[in-house]
């Protein structure tokens, strides 16, 4: 066999084993030991930290205020935890965290989207705030009557 | 989802589902069995020659393999692009699932590659051991490693390379065709679409990608053929012209057949398939300049061309004009398909309107960029690989 025969298929040869090395090594462990994904997934998911839910009847032992004015405005059927994210062991654990970009908070609930219940209100921030944020109008708490907030408007 | 998503939602009439205004396969998702179709039909003319011995197409057959690889280069940059996360592609390959036709079908495109890089290779060893010699600067090193240190050109060698070339020319048959009927079968599985849920999709899709590759072989034909200056083979022409015309007859009956099958088998919901079809931008998309424009017209003037035996300058223009129209109608059948099927609301009871975007990740502009850039690499090949340049034993045609 011609020489240049055999060092084609030396060549070949190695790719393959290359490719196949590379899939071998690139294959995360545990991937196949139950089915098609990766064991360790399971307990991975299992022993990880689950948002755990308090219910705004929690949040009222401490802040008395926030959940005075919300409980009496348009966002009563909103939990306070829909905005500031699971409670957990709060407030052993930390801080709640304040929503920075009001914009982003509220457009989730209010962006105006085709098929969106049409009880839910609905606004086209564009038009209804051009860049200013949400809060600089409205209190997250107590969205109605409007207020001017002075905050940053952006 | 991400909300910003949103913002780009589609206009639409009658009832659709929400989700459905936003049209996630985009114009790179039209663009991708476009070239892909543009590979298997150019590599079908190179074996019209190397395997089934047509002389006509001797003289493009190693332009026709060169073209087939750079087309092939970019067919995965489609794809790539339009996935947010491109590295995760990958793991389709990794961990493939037999069950998934896109796992299946990654080993499947990059088989292809390597068959055609491997074929490219033996039928211009000659020339790069010729090179090996004889060339001088940068091109002397690249064809110094391409020859794997063995300068050796005499009988037995040609004889190697000509079995391989052929072996390599017959399992790219099927390997370029299953690739592309593999596309038509994607489409054609998804049930829940009348627009695409049929068995006639693969075959289809065979057989437009046919004729975008001999078309596309045309027009680039004709366009390097006056850059460098060169006397164009009218017999190749006309062999081109030929298999063009043969392949496209059957395309727009097949087209034909299967939406006539649509419209008269007449499931739930044809009515609004039928409204979008002749009323909208589909009517022009669809039956004017997909069936009309780039089918009938050509098939005419090919067909008058056939009939009164033209030739010459009149010959190479008409056919021109047929390979031009013709690439036109398979990216507009492609657009169609892929577009289409997602304009069609599942509801069946309403159509969204998707007007593709020029500029960012998913525009026309990227689309057209990916399209052009084989012909960048192109250029590039055709400075180590002269595809004008056949004498060499390899590019013979089998024997039996
Ligand atoms: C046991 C009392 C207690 C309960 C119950 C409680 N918090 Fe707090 N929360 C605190 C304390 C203490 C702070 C820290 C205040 C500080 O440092 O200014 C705090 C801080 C916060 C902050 C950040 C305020 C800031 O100014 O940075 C938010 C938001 C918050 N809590 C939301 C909630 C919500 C929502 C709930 C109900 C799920 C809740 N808290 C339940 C005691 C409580
Ligand atoms: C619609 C979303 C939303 C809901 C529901 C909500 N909050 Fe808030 N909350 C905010 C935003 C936004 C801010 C920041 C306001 C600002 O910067 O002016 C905030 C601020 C706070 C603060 C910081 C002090 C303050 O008043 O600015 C506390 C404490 C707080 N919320 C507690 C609660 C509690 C308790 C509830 C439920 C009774 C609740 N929030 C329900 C969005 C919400
Ligand atoms: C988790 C979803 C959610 C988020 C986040 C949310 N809202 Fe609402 N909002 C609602 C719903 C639901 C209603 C209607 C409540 C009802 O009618 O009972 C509502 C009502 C309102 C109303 C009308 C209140 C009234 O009294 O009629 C305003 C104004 C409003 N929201 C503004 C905001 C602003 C500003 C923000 C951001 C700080 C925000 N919302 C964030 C769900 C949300
Ligand atoms: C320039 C002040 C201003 C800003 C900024 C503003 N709003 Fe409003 N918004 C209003 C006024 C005024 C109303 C009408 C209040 C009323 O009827 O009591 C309103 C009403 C609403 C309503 C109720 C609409 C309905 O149909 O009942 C929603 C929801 C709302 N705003 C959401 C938002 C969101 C989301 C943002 C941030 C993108 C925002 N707003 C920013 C002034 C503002």
């Amino acid at each position: 066999m011609p020489k240049h025969i055999v060092r084609i298929i030396i060549l070949i040869v190695t790719l393959l084993t290359v490719g196949l090395s590379a899939k071998a090594y690139f294959t995360v462990d545990t991937f196949y030991d139950y089915g098609h994904y990766r064991g360790a997934a399971v307990t991975d998911i299992a022993t990880s930290h689950e948002p755990r839910y308090r219910g705004p009847d929690y949040c009222k032992m401490c802040h008395i205020d926030q959940h005075a004015v919300w409980s009496t405005h348009g966002h009563k059927t909103n939990k306070c935890e829909a905005c500031h994210g699971p409670a957990g062991q709060h407030p052993v654990t930390g801080k709640l965290p304040i929503p920075q970009d009001s914009v982003k908070l509220c457009t989730q609930c209010h962006q105006k989207i085709t098929g969106r219940p049409a009880k839910q209100p609905q606004v086209v921030p564009a038009e209804h705030a051009g860049t200013m944020a949400c809060i600089y109008c409205h209190d997250p708490h107590k969205p109605r009557p409007i207020r001017i907030k002075e905050v940053a408007a952006k | 989802m991400d909300i910003h998503a949103l913002f780009h939602a589609s206009p639409f009439t009658g009832y659709v589902y929400p989700n459905e205004t936003v049209v996630p396969w985009s114009i790179l998702i039209v663009i991708y069995p476009y070239m892909t179709g543009l590979v298997a039909g150019a590599f079908t003319v190179s074996s019209l020659y190397h395997v089934f011995g047509i002389e006509r197409f001797k003289t493009v057959s190693r332009f026709a393999l060169i073209t087939a690889l750079c087309f092939m280069v970019f067919v995965p940059v489609t794809l790539l692009s339009h996935l947010g996360h491109p590295e995760r592609a990958f793991n389709a390959m990794i961990t493939p699932h037999t069950t998934s036709a896109m796992a299946v079908f990654g080993y499947v495109a990059a088989f292809y590659v390597c068959l055609l890089a491997l074929e490219i290779w033996f039928i211009f060893r000659e020339d790069i051991v010729a090179g090996a010699k004889a060339a001088s600067g940068w091109k002397r090193h690249i064809y110094r490693v391409l020859t794997l240190g063995s300068y050796e050109v005499n009988e037995t060698t040609r004889h190697y390379d000509h079995k391989w070339t052929m072996a390599l020319a017959i399992i790219g048959i099927p390997a370029a065709h299953g690739l592309h009927g593999y596309v038509g079968f994607l489409f054609g599985s998804v049930k829940a679409r009348e627009w695409w849920s049929s068995d006639l999709m693969p075959v289809i899709f065979l057989f437009s990608a046919v004729i975008s590759g001999v078309a596309v072989m045309i027009v680039l034909y004709a366009i390097v053929a006056r850059i460098r200056k060169m006397k164009i083979d009218e017999s190749a022409i006309k062999g081109l012209m030929l298999t063009l015309w043969a392949f496209l007859m059957f395309t727009v009956l097949l087209e034909l057949v299967e939406f006539g099958a649509m419209a008269y088998r007449a499931r739930e919901g044809t009515e609004v398939i039928m409204e979008y079809v002749s009323h909208g931008p589909m009517f022009w998309r669809f039956a004017v300049i997909q069936i009309g424009l780039g089918a009938f017209v050509p098939v005419i003037i090919m067909s008058l061309m056939v009939l009164r035996g033209t030739s010459g300058k009149a010959l190479l223009v008409g056919t021109l004009v047929s390979a031009v129209l013709v690439l036109i109608s398979v990216l507009f059948m492609r657009y169609n398909v892929v577009i289409g099927g997602q304009e069609i609301s599942k509801s069946m009871k309403g159509i969204v309107h998707y007007e593709p975007p020029l500029w960012g990740r998913e525009g026309l502009l990227v689309a057209g960029l990916i399209l052009m850039a084989p012909l960048g690499l192109y250029y590039l090949l055709t400075r180590i690989f002269d595809p004008w340049h056949i004498k060499t034993h390899a590019d013979d045609p089998v024997t039996y």
